[in-house]
């Protein structure tokens, strides 16, 4: 493609970039390999490749790329084929390949030349060029990850010059498990699925297993890419997707490590094959046990369990005492351990409960009380079970929760607007109540004695004061 | 708030645990009886939207259940009576002997039954020294009073629970504290907060005699027969300790009791 570039794309998506992706090359490759990389990969990620092998060749459907990458890797031994995987003849290389690296997908080794080619036929193109014992790094998008559900579908209907398109019949196989057999029934042997987020364009993480502070990792990197306006919040969507154990399969894309044949029943894949089940890049997911501490105190608060509440946060408050900051979203639980999730955090023990209700209010979660209905006062509620008093605030007006999610801004209108009818309804009651007191013969027959009295004592005061003077 | 929150002198109790001389309004209602159903008497007329502070988490399920919110299970008011008077931790010197208290009830709801078969019921029962603790409408009638004065046992009456914020015995608690420990049993002819009291500081729960009738019970209770049907191991004249103290842990909110300034919060005491 002459008109055109997947490094710096226009109207389409950049080229798959990210940590992951190059912790998982760091990981496979071995300095004998002799790698292709098919499709559009950052320029780091290749050089990182290039620095770590002896030879790398590189196929790709733009030109302006094709020439940028060839002089980034003037000193490498390899070459830059430009072009379309369906052109890429026998004539153009004679040895196969140790590893080819298609971390984009098999989508974009294409140029809108080519009128058909769907996603089997161009796996098999590339695994025509791997040794027999040779690997695949390869990557997919998901077609109905929990993007679909953060993020409202806008390309779906208004096409980006990157979606031209091609033949009705030339689709990839959506979903995890029909990719997975996919890949089964074109031979290949799949030794790691990772599940890749927050996109194969800037892949964070790439995990085998997405639980506890493995999803965590996950959601932070969602949430940070949907840090505006959302249909729902992406950090809670994620953690709840881990929970139901389908945080692989709805995660935005995956990349698949194999042997490209079958290596026969219990025979390793040979040396530098992926590594084991685990997360990239390593040190992304905190090691050992426990939980996170504010995933801890969100479920108390929704099943209403405030004895748990009790018995948390005092124990959250001594550690605070005695250990750099971390707010509970940052803090590791572990039966009655705590520890830092990343770096520390700055602020006294109010700040961290603060940032606490702030998230616990804009997540929309359930609040055992009225008071839940704005952050001082639940700040106040939780300080409160470790024995501080938060002082009310006196001239800054309450703070007004802003979830970011269309669905926690609907639950928090939902709430607000029970607790209006409460305090509207009490307001009448309490109206009644004081007018019946006024009614009442009690306070008429003493309004009625005490009016008078209350008049003479002031005349008194007032002659008493003019005598005195 | 409510003057059911100033029965039994429980608003002092709460008050001094807080650390305050006396208690100012309740933002609230606090459950002030052993209560099978929503913690709260039939027919409590609840402002809207105001918390309800309940000693067990039951009773907060239950209440969830018919439509009331914003409940804070925080314990009974017993257990933060033990914290203010660490003085009465230990039993008496020669404590002996069972309490009994007949099922009572109050102002608006009075006990039908025949207090001649109680008495013959404790004395098949007990054979120590016998203490009958009556409530003080039955209390102020002395032909109740004597038929158990002439049985040969010690009567007496804890006060006047207080009506309406008016003439509260805000020692009614402390008094019962101190006369359950002079004792080594507790006993009555319903499973009430005063066996739970009891049995809580390590008295040998019993419940046996004819249960009686309070006039006018709602209903929604279930009354005596689910009391029965869910604590059937509790129907018995002489409870196994162990088993007495899982169901006063539970029923009291041993695992809920709040810290004072958590309780200033609560109960919107801070200045």
């Amino acid at each position: 493609m002459l008109n055109w570039s997947d490094l710096h794309p226009v109207d389409a998506r950049p080229a798959a970039a990210g940590p992951a992706a190059t912790a998982l090359l760091t990981a496979t490759l071995q300095p004998g390999d002799s790698v292709l990389i098919a499709g559009p990969h950052a320029a780091d990620l290749i050089t990182a490749v290039a620095d770590r092998v002896t030879s790398v060749d590189l196929l790709l459907r733009s030109a302006p790329d094709g020439e940028e990458i060839a002089e980034l890797l003037a000193d490498t031994l390899g070459q830059v084929f430009c072009g379309a995987i369906d052109r890429f003849g026998a004539t153009e290389l004679a040895d196969p390949y140790d590893v080819i690296v298609a971390l984009d997908g098999l989508d974009r080794l294409v140029g809108p030349d080519t009128p058909k080619l769907t996603w089997s036929e161009a796996l098999a193109r590339l695994q025509a060029r791997l040794a027999p014992s040779g690997r695949l790094l390869l990557g997919a998008e998901n077609s109905f990850g929990l993007e679909r559900l953060v993020q409202p579908a806008i390309t779906a209907a208004l096409p980006r010059d990157q979606d031209w398109s091609r033949d009705v019949a030339d689709t990839a196989p959506a979903g995890l498990k029909p990719l997975q057999a996919a890949l089964r029934d074109a031979g290949m042997e799949i030794a790691h699925t990772y599940a890749v987020y927050p996109s194969l364009v800037e892949a964070e993480v790439a995990l085998t297993m997405v639980d506890g502070l493995a999803a965590v990792a996950a959601a932070r990197t969602v949430a940070a890419r949907n840090a505006g306006p959302v249909l729902m919040d992406p950090y809670r969507l994620v953690l709840d997707a881990a929970a139901a154990d389908l945080a692989i399969e709805l995660a935005p894309a995956w990349y698949f490590a194999g042997a490209a044949r079958p290596q026969g029943a219990g025979q390793p894949l040979g040396a530098g094959q992926p590594l084991g089940a685990g997360a990239l890049p390593e040190g992304v997911v905190p090691t050992g046990s426990g939980v996170l501490l504010e995933e801890y105190l969100l479920a108390a608060l929704r099943v209403d369990d405030q004895a748990a509440l009790r018995r948390i946060i005092p124990d959250y408050v001594a550690w605070l005492g005695t250990h750099p900051g971390g707010s509970p979203d940052n803090v590791i639980l572990d039966g009655t351990s705590y520890r830092l999730f990343g770096e520390a955090q700055d602020g006294d023990v109010v700040t961290h409960l603060k940032r606490f209700a702030r998230r616990a209010l804009e997540s929309g979660s359930r609040q055992p009380w009225p008071a839940g209905g704005d952050v001082h006062a639940l700040t106040a509620r939780l300080a409160s079970m470790a024995g501080i008093t938060v002082p009310e605030e006196v001239s800054s007006p309450a703070e007004v929760i802003r979830p970011l999610g269309s669905a926690e801004q609907l639950a928090t209108v939902a709430r607000l607007a029970d607790e209006l009818a409460h305090a509207s309804a009490r307001a009448i009651l309490f109206e009644g109540t004081v007018s019946g007191i006024r009614r009442s013969l009690p306070y008429r027959v003493g309004h009625a004695v005490l009016n008078p009295a209350r008049v003479i004592r002031r005349r008194i005061r007032r002659v008493l004061r003019k005598v005195r003077r | 708030m409510h003057h059911a929150n100033h029965f039994y002198g429980h608003a002092n109790i709460m008050a001094s645990y807080a650390g305050l001389a006396k208690p100012p309004r309740i933002w609230g209602y606090l459950q002030h009886g052993w209560n099978i159903l929503d913690g709260f008497a039939h027919g409590t007329n609840f402002a809207p939207g105001m918390p309800k502070f309940v000693w067990s988490d039951s009773v907060r399920r239950r209440g969830h259940s018919m439509g009331l919110r914003n409940y804070s299970v925080i314990g009974s008011v017993w257990l933060y009576l033990l914290k203010v008077h660490p003085e009465l931790a230990t039993p008496a010197k020669g404590a002996e002997g069972t309490i009994y208290y007949p099922f009572h009830g109050w102002e608006g709801q009075h006990v039908l039954g025949d207090h001649g078969r109680l008495v013959a019921s404790i004395k098949e029962h007990e054979s120590g020294p016998v203490t009958v603790c009556l409530y003080w409408n039955e209390y102020e009638k002395l032909p109740i009073r004597n038929l158990y004065k002439d049985a040969g046992f010690r009567v007496i009456t804890h006060g006047y629970r207080g009506l309406h914020w008016r003439r509260t015995d805000a020692k009614f608690l402390v008094k019962q504290l101190r006369e359950l420990r002079k004792h080594t049993r507790v006993t009555s002819n319903r499973l009430s907060s005063a066996v739970l009291y009891g049995a809580s500081i390590g008295l040998q729960p019993g419940v046996y005699g004819d249960p009686m009738v309070l006039e006018h019970e709602h209903p929604s209770f279930g009354g005596q027969a689910r009391i029965k049907r869910l604590w059937p191991e509790l129907d018995q004249p002489f409870v196994p300790p162990a088993i007495a103290r899982e169901f006063t842990d539970t029923e009291l909110g041993t695992e809920h009791v709040a810290g004072p300034a958590e309780i200033r919060e609560l109960f919107r005491w801070n200045p």
